[in-house]
C-alpha cells in the first residue's frame, strides 16, 4: 500500500529521517516506533505532504505521490491524525465530519454538488461513524468544547470518514487512560477488519505490541530494525536505542 | 419615514456591503485593509455605465458587480499566497494604488451640453440616474435592502454548504484545512472573488445614492471600519458585521449624543471588545447557542456522556 524509498528530511543540519526504506503492506496494521526525536512524526508528515521531502519517494499503490499537495493525497486516500489534537473548535462535531468526508467519498459528484450542497446527503454515514466513536449524543456541540477524550475519538472519527485507504495515526493513545486505550484498541482493530492500512506511531508499548501485525524501529532518522512484534521485542538494538546505553546503528 | 431617517437607513444598507466583503474575508482568516478598493471600482464602473453610456441601472450594478470580482481575483492570485500581516499590508497598499488612479483617473464626455464623467480629484459628479427616472428616496431604500437581503441570503446558504464550511476552516488552521481535504489557495481565492463581488455591489448603490463619488471618500480609513464592524458585531454570522454597521452608522454617527466623539467611542468600542470578545458580539459560541435554543432540540442526557469523558474534562 505504502512504500518509502530512501526519504530523507534535513531541518538544516538536523538529519531527522534519513535514507528511510519502508513497506506497509494492504490491509496491515504497521507500527513505528523509536526513542523521543527519531523521526516518527515527520515521517508522517512526509507522507501526508505536510513538508516537502529532502530526497527520496512516497508511494501510495506503487504511484509516486511525493510531489503532492496535502489535500491532493487525501483524494488519494491518505488522511491522519495529530499527535496534539487539532479539530476546528468553532465548527460542530458533525461538520468536523461533513467536511472531512467530502474529500475522497464525493470526489466524482460535480463541482456544485460536492462544495454548494447543503448537509442534507450522507447523514447516515457520519451517523455510523458517531455511533462508531462513541460521539453520537455530541453530535451538534462545537468540536472545541468537547472533553479531551472525546476530541481524541473525534481525531481518530474524522480520519476515518473520509474512507481513506491509508490511515496515519500519530501517538493516538497520548494522554488516554487504561481504558480510553483499550477503547482504542478496539476501534484499530475493526478498522482493520474492514480492510484498512495503518501506520501506527505510538510510545505506548503495550497497544503496540497488541495491534500491530509489523513494527520498523526508528533511531536517529534511521531504521535499525523491522520484523513482527516478538522479533522488535527481542532485539538488542532496539534494546540499546531505549535504553541508550551506546551509540545505536 | 422622514427624509434624514431614510437617509441613514440606506447609508447603513451600502455600507452594510463593504462590511460583509470584509467579513467574508476575516472567516478565511485573512485581514484586508482594501475592500474599499472593490467598492470605488464598483462605485465608479456602474457611474461610468448609467451617467455616461446611459445604459440602465441594474446592468451598472451587475457590471460594479463584475469590476468587482475581477479586480479581487487580479489582486487575490498574487497576494493570497501570502499570510496575516503581509497580507494586510499587501491589501493595503493595493487599495491606496487604487485610490491614487481614481485621482488620476480623467474620462469625460459631453452630455446635454455638460461634461460628465471622472475627473481626476475631483470625483464622478452627476450620477442621476434616480432622480432622472424617478425613482423616489423611499424606493431606492428599499432597492438597497432588497440587494442586501438577497445578498445575506446567499451568505446563509454559503454557511450552510461545504464551501462556506471550508473558509471557516482555512480561517482556524489552514494546514489541518488542507490535510482534511480542502484546497486552500482555491477555496481562498474564491472567498476574494465573493468579496470583490459583493464590494463592487455596494459601490454601485453607494455611487447612485449619492450621485457623486470621489477618490478621497475610499481611503483606508473606510478599510478600517469594513474590518471593525466585523470584529464588533460578530464573526459567528453574517448579522455580525451588520450589527457593527448598525451601532456605528445608526448610534454613533447619526445621533447627537456621541456628536464629535464618534471615532474615540468607535475605537474604545474596538479595543474593549477585542479584548472580552476577540471574535465580536455575535461570536461562534453564542451563534451556536442561539441556533440549539431554536431548534428546541433536547440536550444530550447524561446518559449518553462517557464515564470517561467526564472525568478528564
Amino acid at each position: 500500500m505504502l512504500e518509502l524509498k530512501g526519504l530523507s528530511k534535513h531541518f538544516g543540519g538536523v538529519r531527522a529521517v534519513d535514507g528511510l526504506d519502508l513497506r506497509v503492506p494492504r490491509g496491515e496494521v504497521f507500527g513505528l516506533i523509536g526513542p523521543n526525536g527519531s523521526g516518527k512524526s515527520t515521517v508522517v508528515n512526509l507522507v501526508c505532504g505536510l513538508f516537502p521531502v529532502t530526497a527520496g519517494e512516497v508511494l501510495l499503490r506503487d504511484e509516486d505521490i511525493t510531489g503532492l499537495a496535502s489535500h491532493v493525497r487525501v483524494a488519494r486516500g491518505v488522511t491522519r491524525t495529530f499527535q496534539n489534537i487539532r479539530l476546528f473548535g468553532q465548527l460542530s462535531v458533525w461538520q468536523n465530519l461533513w467536511v472531512a468526508q467530502n474529500s475522497t467519498e464525493h470526489r466524482s459528484e460535480g463541482f456544485l454538488r460536492r462544495w454548494l450542497g447543503g448537509p442534507g446527503r450522507a447523514r447516515e454515514e457520519i451517523d455510523r461513524i458517531l455511533e462508531f466513536s462513541d460521539l453520537s449524543g455530541k453530535r451538534d456541540e462545537l468540536a472545541g468544547n468537547l472533553a479531551f477524550g472525546e476530541q481524541r475519538r473525534l481525531e481518530l472519527a474524522r480520519a476515518v470518514v473520509a474512507k481513506p485507504a491509508l490511515l496515519l495515526l500519530d501517538e493516538p493513545a497520548a494522554g488516554m487512560n487504561a481504558e480510553e486505550i483499550d477503547q482504542l484498541d478496539a476501534r484499530i482493530r475493526k478498522l482493520k477488519q474492514d480492510g484498512l492500512t495503518t501506520l501506527l506511531i505510538e510510545h505506548h508499548m503495550e497497544l503496540v505490541m497488541a495491534v500491530t501485525d509489523r513494527i520498523a524501529v526508528l533511531n536517529f532518522g534511521q531504521k535499525i530494525a523491522e520484523g513482527t512484534p516478538d522479533e522488535v521485542q527481542t532485539n538488542p538494538l532496539v534494546q540499546q536505542a531505549y535504553l541508550g546505553v551506546a551509540e545505536a546503528a | 419615514m422622514d427624509d434624514h431617517l431614510i437617509g441613514i437607513v440606506s447609508n447603513i444598507g451600502v455600507i452594510s456591503f463593504v462590511a460583509l466583503s470584509a467579513y467574508l474575508l476575516l472567516l478565511t482568516g485573512e485581514i484586508s485593509f482594501g475592500q474599499q478598493a472593490f467598492f470605488a471600482i464598483g462605485a465608479y464602473t456602474s457611474g461610468i455605465v448609467t451617467a455616461m453610456w446611459q445604459l440602465p441601472f441594474a446592468l451598472g450594478l451587475g457590471a460594479g458587480a463584475a469590476t468587482g470580482a475581477a479586480a479581487a481575483l487580479l489582486v487575490g492570485l498574487p497576494t493570497l499566497r501570502l499570510h496575516g500581516l503581509q497580507f494586510a499590508i499587501a491589501t493595503l497598499a493595493f487599495a491606496e494604488a487604487v485610490r491614487i488612479l481614481f485621482e488620476l483617473f480623467r474620462y469625460q464626455i459631453v452630455r446635454d451640453g455638460e461634461l460628465v464623467g471622472p475627473n481626476g480629484i475631483e470625483g464622478f459628479r452627476n450620477i442621476r440616474y434616480i432622480f432622472e427616472n424617478d425613482v423616489s428616496a423611499t424606493e431606492f431604500m428599499l432597492i438597497i435592502y432588497g440587494l442586501l437581503g438577497a445578498t445575506l441570503f446567499g451568505l446563509f446558504l454559503l454557511e450552510r454548504s461545504r464551501l462556506g464550511t471550508a473558509f471557516r476552516m482555512i480561517g482556524e488552521d489552514d494546514l489541518l484545512a488542507a490535510t482534511q481535504g480542502v484546497a486552500v489557495v482555491p477555496v481562498k481565492l474564491t472567498a476574494a472573488c465573493l468579496a470583490g463581488t459583493i464590494a463592487g455591489l455596494g459601490g454601485g448603490l453607494y455611487a447612485h445614492l449619492t450621485t457623486y463619488v470621489e477618490p478621497a471618500i475610499f481611503d483606508v480609513m473606510l478599510g478600517v471600519h469594513s474590518l471593525a464592524y466585523g470584529l464588533i458585531g460578530g464573526l459567528g454570522t453574517a448579522f455580525g458585521p451588520l450589527l457593527g454597521v448598525v451601532i456605528d452608522i445608526g448610534l454613533l454617527e447619526s445621533t447627537r449624543w456621541f456628536a464629535g466623539y464618534r471615532m474615540i467611542v468607535f475605537g474604545g468600542l474596538v479595543a474593549v471588545l477585542l479584548i472580552v470578545r476577540p471574535r465580536g458580539l455575535l461570536d461562534e459560541q453564542l451563534v451556536h447557542r442561539i441556533r440549539r435554543a431554536v431548534r428546541r432540540r433536547p440536550r444530550p442526557s447524561p446518559a449518553n456522556d462517557t464515564v470517561l469523558g467526564k472525568e478528564l474534562s
